[in-house]
């Protein structure tokens, strides 16, 4: 199974990525594997990165439970190139996304069609 | 967390499914769910000299093999896309998951994607690519 899985998650619109994460919850438990929350804003490391670490490191707190969860912030750029760099550079195994998410839909559904799919080296959960 | 699970397996080569399967299998072992595998049956061209075997006799087969840990059923669609046939296996077993493995990049899927990458663009249910 499973022991690194990866949640995108829009800290500004947590409840998009709601069920994708319950359903991360439920593969890392069968797994023993651990979590890792990827937050998406496109905001650059500055004062507002302090803001969003803080951020960040409250959404875990209310979700983390007995899991081992952990949180990762992007530094701006393209969303779906940072997840994919974050995703190998951490050993994920797996990414679980919502499908509906509009800044993540590059991920799979990118300008170069469905192909983008393909360009994950890891597994993929689309949980819709 | 999930109730009917599809996995579709090339039955020309198995070996990118097998990962597939064995995942699904420990999913749905955990959820007390269902487990069907879907094979497509490209329709034989009337001019084709060597007609393709029918694939029923190897889906028998390999589901033979693949009963241990958990009941696996078959599904054996005929159609000229392999895509279309899943997407169309998943609502006939209202699957709320599909669960495919994938190969190698080639350019052609580059060019036109992979069948996962369709089935995970198209397919109204949860579908996990297993790499």
């Amino acid at each position: 199974m499973f022991k690194k899985i990866m949640v995108p998650v829009d800290l500004d619109q947590p409840e998009i990525a709601e069920r994708a994460m319950s359903v991360a919850k439920e593969l890392a438990m069968l797994g023993d594997a651990e979590i890792l929350v990827i937050s998406i804003a496109t905001q650059p490391s500055s004062p507002e990165g302090v803001a969003e670490e803080a951020r960040l490191e409250a959404y875990l707190s209310e979700r983390r439970g007995a899991l081992k969860m952990d949180g990762v912030l992007t530094l701006g750029g393209k969303v779906a190139k940072e997840i994919r760099y974050a995703a190998e550079e951490m050993g994920v195994d797996l990414i679980v996304m919502a499908s509906h998410e509009p800044r993540l839909s590059d991920v799979l559904f990118g300008s170069r069609s469905a192909a983008v799919a393909l360009h994950t080296q890891c597994s993929v959960l689309v949980v819709r | 967390m999930y109730s009917k699970i599809l996995v579709p397996v090339d039955l020309h080569s198995t070996e990118t499914s097998d990962k597939a399967l064995a995942t699904a299998k420990e999913i749905a072992k955990r959820d007390g769910a269902s487990l069907t595998v879907v094979s497509v049956q490209i329709p034989i061209p009337a001019d084709t000299l060597h007609a393709m075997p029918n694939l029923q006799p190897r889906l028998d087969e390999y589901l033979e093999g693949h009963q241990q840990d958990h009941p696996v059923e078959g599904l054996l669609k005929h159609s000229g896309s392999i895509a279309a046939a899943i997407q169309d296996a998943a609502e006939e077993t209202s699957a709320d998951l599909v669960v495919m493995g994938t190969h190698d990049p080639s350019l052609g899927d580059y060019l036109f994607g992979s069948n996962a990458a369709s089935v995970a663009l198209h397919t109204p249910c949860s579908v996990l690519v297993v790499r």
